[in-house]
């Protein structure tokens, strides 16, 4: 047996390159199926568990997928927003925590999330290096954007301008890091964090200028009067909010009437619940309110039909594969033809040549199932992608 | 002692058949197989060694009856008793020239592989000059170092009788002689019973009798 | 023998290890909720009412707490605290800087949103140690009115509780007894504005507003600070705001310098302290300044 062994693993060896040939198809085909299913079940798991622990979110009214797209996986799809107010109104009925959310802007391809901090509590992400956010201006990085754009705590991000052409409006506001996320295997990784005030800045609703009335060039005032003091166009506006400015940052306008994408209810109890959602369902709001999971199981019924597509076309390459092992395994018989008649001239039984041949195909098939194990088990990193793709 | 009597032996959907009445090999002789291709004469090998098992006739081999053997005793039997020395080698390919040599020790449980045989296939090799091809594999090696490989494989095991398929048919003149000697030494020395198929004339001399297939040959 | 000795150790090793360590996690007083507060007033409600068993923070700070900017430290107390108890109605100028959990905030001033005094006083002023600000929005000084500030103190109770359940009956005892307090010098702010012959009163600085709503006052204020002499034309503008030399006081946050005070004497114009105790005092605590501050007032009137 031992020496069974030996010789078919001398014989794999000798042949290295066909049998690594050998080996990373089936491989591959071993993985296919397999990986594929976990990506489709984890996926499901993992929107599932994302849906589940977002309770209710309330938006614009339209289409409710994008709403819930757009707050659990940070697309900045084309929803309308809703103001401060309406979150406040929901906050003052007291049925639970309210959180606000927008993300409308993004900052080297990532999408800037602007919450608060209960956020990070709702959705147990936790600081790795750096601070948490303290003021405006700051962010803090999901662990994916950190590594990927290679930047860190102390370092700063620009934001990405909306529309070049778009003179009056944004201008790109320069963000300090100040923290980076712990991994959270979630959509969490993939973005970046500031807190909801943030984003009015970018927005341009608030922003900090030079000192007006202490100022001692005073030639960039050009009128005075009862209505207060006008500047010229000379009046830098900052585009990063650092410690020296900060006394002059301030919103233009009433904060109740700034926008937000939506914002995340966790209700109190079931009762609040069931009452928060009859009031909407009644029409006193003018925002609608979706359960995540609901909206979550329609996506699911696709993911379904993949999932069916892919077991039939399995059982075809299954079958497929089996022939392509049969024929290889004939081939290498004729192949070997000699060799088989040597040992069996010498004194090899037949069946101790069938032992060793099995050997080398029980190796090449244990060695394709490691390969295929560790494809399997490298599988989990691209949920997040796969569902970018094909799900969302 | 080698003998084959009343021998009829064909091969299925063929129509060459070999038979003749007797053939015997004295132990501890030499002897040359001679006549033209075609005329059995690797089919005999065959028969003395236990692979094919004529129709009609009887093959013993110092009175063992071979005939009444079971497919793995005779297996066993030739493991133990007998070594091939082909015209193409018939080395592997994937195993280096030790493993070669100790190739019949991987391939039956009849032969134990321990460090006595090891040391065994070191000093043959040393005696053929092939002491440091041990670690190559038959392609680096030139005809005649590989038929010296695959002589150590034949006579690793000792056996009692040398069966040889035109073992220099594929060597130059040179390689020819040194091989021819080696084996000539080795029968002398251990008296065992050499049977060489040979188109080579010029060797002939060296051989203690001659068979020519021709004549012993009953073709119907 | 020995072993029942050596068991004998190691129970007294782990007994004696368990209770080292509940001592030191009781020291810490890590077990209370956190709660974290803008304003000196808040912080005195806020001590009163959770008495001992909450952890109440109220960050060192330098001049007005209105115009305060936190340090990253001690914004870090506000973003951990269980409750975050605030004055609102715009009085926190850094809340639109930092980031809080929103859901962790008391706005002890949206349960009289309808009562907010808008503060018209649009222009801007440099002086003082706090730079340049501007006075606008709405008014903040909310705790004046001692009704209103009643209101705040109600609210503080009630986010207490909802936060410690089992101490519900204790913060609302305590809550009662501020009332009590606050309402007594709600009275006595009455009773001075029945009895006072005072019709004209000018503020040094626009905080009054709710003493102004809250008892009906006739209030105008200036900007002028305790510690610097104001220029001529601001003495001359003060004398065109006044009507009647007879029935005007005049009120300062703090006691002005001499020169200041002997130049109302000349004017004949009077003049009190009233604090309103926005950062922490110096000495006694809020009702006690309160008092002060009512103690002044009605001198006035005896003096007279």
């Amino acid at each position: 047996m031992l020496q069974s062994c030996y010789l078919a693993f001398k014989y794999i060896t000798f042949h290295r390159g066909r049998s690594l040939v050998l080996i990373f198809s089936l491989g591959i085909i071993i993985y296919l199926p397999n990986g594929l299913k976990r990506l489709i079940h984890e996926s499901e798991t993992q929107i599932i568990v994302r849906a589940k622990t977002t309770p209710l979110i309330v938006g614009a009214k339209g289409s409710a997928t994008d709403l819930v797209i757009n707050t659990l996986y940070f697309k900045r799809e084309k929803i309308e927003n809703i103001p401060m107010r309406s979150m406040k109104k929901i906050q003052s009925l007291d049925f639970g925590i309210v959180i606000p959310f927008a993300c409308m802007y993004a900052a080297r391809g990532f999408p800037i999330v602007a919450t608060d901090l209960e956020y990070f509590n709702f959705r147990s992400l936790t600081i790795q290096r750096g601070r948490q956010i303290a003021y405006v201006g700051e962010c803090v990085l999901g662990s994916a954007v950190a590594e990927r754009l290679n930047v860190d705590v102390g370092d700063s991000l620009i934001t990405d301008s909306e529309n070049f052409f778009d003179l009056a409006g944004v201008y790109p506001l320069k963000m300090n890091v100040v923290g980076v996320l712990k991994p959270s295997a979630s959509h969490d990784d993939q973005a970046i964090f500031v807190d909801i005030k943030t984003n009015w800045v970018i927005m341009g609703l608030g922003h900090g200028h030079e000192d007006l009335t202490n100022n001692y060039d005073q030639s960039i005032v050009i009128a005075r009067d009862s209505g207060g003091i006008h500047a010229g166009a000379k009046l830098y506006l900052y585009n990063s909010i650092s410690t020296e400015n900060m006394d002059s940052f301030h919103f233009h306008g009433e904060i109740d009437d700034f926008p937000l994408s939506s914002f995340i209810v966790i209700p109190k109890d079931h009762k609040a619940e069931t009452i928060l959602r009859g009031r909407f369902a009644s029409g006193e709001f003018e925002q609608q309110m979706v359960v995540p999971e609901q909206i979550v199981n329609i996506w699911l019924e696709s993911i379904f039909r993949i999932k069916q597509i892919f077991d039939s076309m399995f059982l075809l390459v299954g079958l497929a594969t089996t022939l392509i092992l049969i024929l290889i395994v004939t081939l290498t018989l004729r192949l070997r033809k000699h060799e088989i008649y040597t040992m069996y001239t010498i004194g090899s039984s037949r069946l101790k040549i069938v032992e060793i041949l099995s050997f080398e195909m029980i190796m090449l098939i244990c060695v394709s199932l490691v390969f295929a194990g560790v494809l399997y088990s490298l599988t989990g990193i691209f949920v997040d992608r796969f569902i970018n793709q094909f799900i969302l | 002692m080698i003998r084959l009597t009343d021998i009829s032996f064909g091969y299925p959907n063929a129509d060459f058949r070999l038979q003749f009445d007797e053939l015997s090999f004295d132990t501890g002789t030499k002897t040359a197989i001679i006549g033209p291709s075609g005329f059995g004469k690797t089919t005999l090998l065959n028969l003395i060694s236990g692979i094919y098992l004529p129709q009609l006739g009887k093959i013993t081999i110092d009175e063992k009856n071979l005939n009444s053997l079971s497919e793995s005793e005779r297996r066993s039997f030739r493991l133990l008793n007998i070594g091939f020395v082909f015209q193409d080698f018939k080395l592997l390919d994937y195993l280096t020239s030790m493993d070669n040599i100790l190739l019949p020790y991987r391939i039956n449980k009849v032969l134990k592989l321990n460090n006595e045989a090891r040391k065994q296939a070191a000093k043959m090799a040393s005696m053929l000059h092939i002491e440091n091809k041990l670690s190559k594999y038959p392609q680096k090696l030139s005809q005649g170092e590989r038929q010296r490989v695959a002589i150590c494989r034949a006579l690793i095991h000792d056996p009692s009788i040398i069966l040889a398929d035109e073992p220099t048919g594929n060597l130059d003149p040179e390689n020819r002689e040194i091989i021819m000697k080696i084996l000539f030494e080795y029968v002398n020395h251990k008296g065992s019973t050499l049977v060489t198929v040979t188109h080579d004339h010029e060797l002939l001399p060296e051989f203690d009798r001659i068979v020519d297939f021709k004549k012993i040959y009953k073709n119907s | 023998m020995t072993y029942v000795k050596i068991l004998f150790l190691v129970f007294l090793l782990l007994f004696g290890s368990c209770d080292s360590q509940k001592e030191s996690t009781n020291g810490n007083n890590s077990n209370k909720p956190i709660v974290a507060v803008s304003n000196y007033p808040l912080y005195y409600f806020a001590k009163i009412i959770a008495g001992d068993f909450m952890d109440i923070n109220f960050p060192i700070i330098e001049g007005d707490p209105a115009y305060w900017m936190p340090s990253p430290e001690q914004l870090g107390i506000f973003q951990n605290a269980q409750l975050i108890v605030l004055n609102g109605s715009g009085y926190e100028q850094w809340l639109e800087r930092v980031s809080l959990p929103s859901s962790k905030i008391v706005d002890t001033s949206i349960g009289f949103k309808d009562q907010w005094i808008e503060a018209h006083d649009d222009v801007q002023h440099s002086h003082g140690k706090e730079g340049a600000h501007v006075h606008k929005g709405t008014a903040f000084t909310t705790w004046l009115n001692f009704k209103i500030a009643v209101r705040q103190a109600e609210s503080i109770s009630k986010a207490f509780s909802e936060l410690m359940p089992d101490h519900k009956e204790q913060f609302n005892q305590n809550y009662m007894t501020l009332r009590s307090e606050l309402f007594a010098l709600d009275q006595r702010m009455n009773m001075w504005v029945s009895k006072s012959p005072y019709r004209q009163i000018i503020t040094s600085h626009p905080v009054y507003q709710y003493l102004q709503s809250g008892y009906g006052l006739s209030l105008s204020s200036l900007h002028w600070e305790p510690n610097e002499m104001p220029s001529e034309d601001q003495w001359k503008k003060l004398e065109l705001m006044i009507t009647d030399h007879e029935s005007v006081i005049m009120i300062w946050e703090s006691k002005p310098i001499e020169a200041i005070e002997s130049m109302l004497d000349r004017l004949k114009i009077k003049f009190i302290v009233f604090d309103p105790c926005a950062n922490k005092p110096k000495y006694g605590d809020f009702v006690y300044i309160m008092k002060e501050n009512l103690d002044q007032l009605e001198n006035v009137i005896t003096k007279n």
